[in-house]
């Protein structure tokens, strides 16, 4: 189970993590599942049939009849809870517990790949998969909004409206946003994984965190650590739908993970460096 | 050994770190300022010489207004809380709302409660945008020249008032002729900002002392700070500081401090702010496809009049200004008293059974009372009702005289 890995290089390290990611049946089934959420949610609006009352159900559920590029919207509000967070604890849990686990680390450090550059190269692979799974939200959301539902200009939050291709831009941004939202996870997941050699017990610890920051979110009376959750800005992707565009909780968020990517990269580093690999 | 010491470095050194860094962030923004000194008269002048003034920002409000605890969640049906209740397990008690606010009511308790943050455009007086950022939703308030707009994105609704420039031109006509008839009485020179805040200063003189307070930077500007403090033993409010821009005159920060209590009961504060004239196309809103729009009539004199019943009669008019006359003698442990006949019926009738009232109030000797930080009022089992900004004490002392 060498996979071709004796390359020295990262950049051949990284395409080599991809592939095997990416060929993995575990990531098509999670990226196909994730598709299903628009597909499913687009498809039980146009069932219905009857308008839905705005200010019922999910944010911008009753604009999806109106326009279908709000798919993607409300699909996203809908999985980053939840199942975006699990993807991502599955495939950041599983980085180096997998290949422990499967025997395959060890001779993955016989090969003169530095343990720090391997971490990182598994850092990226969880980041690429983060991407992955919002742009596949997004776009299916776009494409299955389209053959069920009229499209056109989009309303903001704001009541201004804008094109489509300006609509088209910020969903882009949205995807970008929530992706950036998902890094600090990846980073605990990596953490999380290097502890154990049990993938599914990092999967499940990574799960854990992401749905543990958002209960103490949801306390009034813990308000004073709210804002170093990790959880704190990821419905905060509404300022991009507002008019002038708000990047202000984009920059917050990116600040807040990349503090995360630090804190927990570093722990990382220092315990994979440092343990015994036996497996 | 060494070894593993030096590989746990770098997870011992990046908490620390990131916290100096956020911590370098935060002392940034609030490095020692210092401006050319000014008294308080002078400070007060600064304030809004300029009412033609452009600009856009960000305002953070929090309130901690120390409302009874409880779960109000604005916006569901009584009929909701209950099914709740009935169906949740006994251990999930403390999660189930105890009562619904809904309409105006859910808007004052929002207001009294919590931080709320919204962009604000100012282009002179006829323009203004005021966004209300709620998450994953927003609310509008435009004023562009006539056109009055509202947009709420949760409920998709639109309303929408034109002034009519002849009432506007109107009532600013009769302000301006009754300005102009009785300027002459006025014991300063209205021309002359100073001499305003001087006298406005003075007159407060017995009830409230004005201190200057350190230079600071509200929102990355010099600000001075001028801080009221009431000199009454009754009075809940303990202080009151605003921070006015240097350059400008605009008040960047307003907080009120409360009795006992060390964070603000009420802030105000612009978290950015930029003196430049915000872009016409913000201004100009269109309902958007799809929206209800609801067309609301200004309310003009005689709706006014139709609301209250009937044309206040000179004797009412002279039992205002009585009323008026006695609040200002108390300063700051005024006490406002309704009469049980001035309180409306359908209040009185329907409160008693009200959950949300119950849940607000407390009882006490005699009535119920409602208690904020800064504001009290005392419900009397006879109709009357009490409000003040003064300990509950002084308001039943009031009430039993």
């Amino acid at each position: 189970m060498l996979r071709g890995r004796s390359f020295v290089g990262s950049g051949s390290l990284f395409i080599s993590e991809l592939s095997v990611l990416f060929r993995r049946r575990r990531t098509w089934a999670m990226l196909s599942t994730i598709s299903l959420i628009p597909i499913f949610l687009a498809i039980a609006v146009a069932l219905s049939g009857s308008a839905l009352p705005p200010g019922e159900g999910p944010p911008f559920l009753d604009r999806v009849s109106q326009n279908g590029l709000f798919v993607g919207f409300t699909a996203m509000i809908m999985a980053i809870p939840l199942f975006l967070p699990l993807t991502v604890g599955v495939v950041a849990g599983d980085t180096i517990a997998g290949e422990a686990s499967t025997g395959t680390l060890r001779y993955l450090l016989i090969a003169p790949v530095n343990r720090a550059k391997l971490l990182f190269v598994k850092f990226l692979g969880a980041a690429a998969f983060s991407i992955a799974a919002t742009f596949t939200l997004m776009i299916t959301g776009i494409i299955i909004g389209v053959i069920l539902f009229p499209v056109g200009p989009v309303t903001l939050l704001s009541g201004d409206v804008v094109s489509i291709p300006q609509a088209l831009l910020r969903i882009f941004l949205v995807a970008i946003y929530v992706t950036i939202s998902l890094l600090g996870l990846s980073a605990i997941g990596l953490f999380i994984s290097t502890l154990t050699v049990i993938p599914v017990g990092a999967m499940a610890a990574t799960v854990v965190v992401s749905t543990v920051s958002q209960i103490l979110g949801t306390l009034p009376q813990l308000e004073s650590i709210h804002p170093y959750l990790l959880s704190y800005y990821w419905l905060g992707f509404a300022d991009l739908l507002r008019n002038p565009m708000d990047l202000g909780s984009m920059a917050s968020n990116a600040l807040l993970q990349l503090s995360y990517i630090a804190i927990f990269g570093s722990l990382a580093y220092s315990r994979f460096t440092s343990k015994d690999i036996l497996s | 050994m060494n070894r593993t010491f030096v590989r746990w470095t770098p997870a011992m050194l990046a908490p620390v770190l990131v916290a100096a860094a956020a911590i370098g962030f935060s002392g940034q923004a609030s490095a020692v300022v210092d401006l050319p000194n000014k008294s308080a008269s002078q400070i007060l002048a600064m304030i809004n010489t300029n009412p033609d003034i452009s600009f856009s920002g960000t305002v953070i409000k929090r309130a901690a207004m120390g409302l009874p605890p409880m779960n109000i969640i604005p916006d569901i049906s009584q009929s909701m809380v209950d099914s709740m209740s009935k169906n949740m397990p006994k251990e999930m008690v403390d999660f189930i709302p105890k009562a619904s606010a809904q309409g105006e009511l859910a808007l004052a308790l929002e207001f009294l409660a919590g931080t709320h943050k919204a962009h604000l455009y100012v282009d002179g007086t006829s323009k203004v945008r005021v966004q209300v950022l709620d998450l994953l939703s927003e609310r509008d308030f435009i004023r562009n020249g006539a056109d009055i707009w509202f947009y709420d994105a949760g409920k998709s609704l639109v309303k929408h008032s034109v002034i009519n420039p002849a009432d506007e031109a109107q009532v600013r006509s009769e302000a301006d002729n009754f300005f102009n008839t009785n300027e002459s009485k006025l014991p300063f020179d209205v021309t002359s900002p100073a001499q305003v805040a001087d006298y406005v200063i003075k007159q407060a003189g017995p009830y409230a002392t004005f201190t200057v307070g350190s230079d600071a930077r509200v929102a990355g500007r010099g600000v001075y700070q001028l801080t009221m403090t009431p000199q009454s033993t009754t009075s809940l409010v303990r202080s009151a500081t605003i921070s006015v821009d240097a350059l400008t005159g605009l008040p960047l920060a307003v907080a009120i401090n409360a009795v006992g209590q060390n964070e603000p009961a009420f802030e105000v504060t612009f978290e950015t702010v930029t003196f430049e004239t915000p872009a016409p196309a913000l201004f100009a809103f269109t309902p958007p496809v799809g929206a209800t729009v609801q067309e609301v009539a200004v309310p003009t004199q005689q709706d006014l009049m139709k609301y209250t019943g009937k044309a206040p009669s000179p004797t009412d008019e002279k039992e205002a200004i009585a009323q008026l006359e006695k609040l200002r003698e108390q300063g700051w442990s005024a006490v406002l008293e309704i009469p049980a006949d001035k309180v409306p019926a359908q209040f009185s009738a329907g409160i008693k059974d009200n959950k949300l009232f119950t849940e607000l109030t407390k009882p006490v000797a005699g009535g119920r009372v409602f208690t904020t930080a800064l504001l009290n009022i005392f419900i009397a089992d006879d109709g009357r009702i009490f409000v003040g900004s003064v300990t509950t004490q002084r308001l039943l002392e009031v009430a039993a005289q």
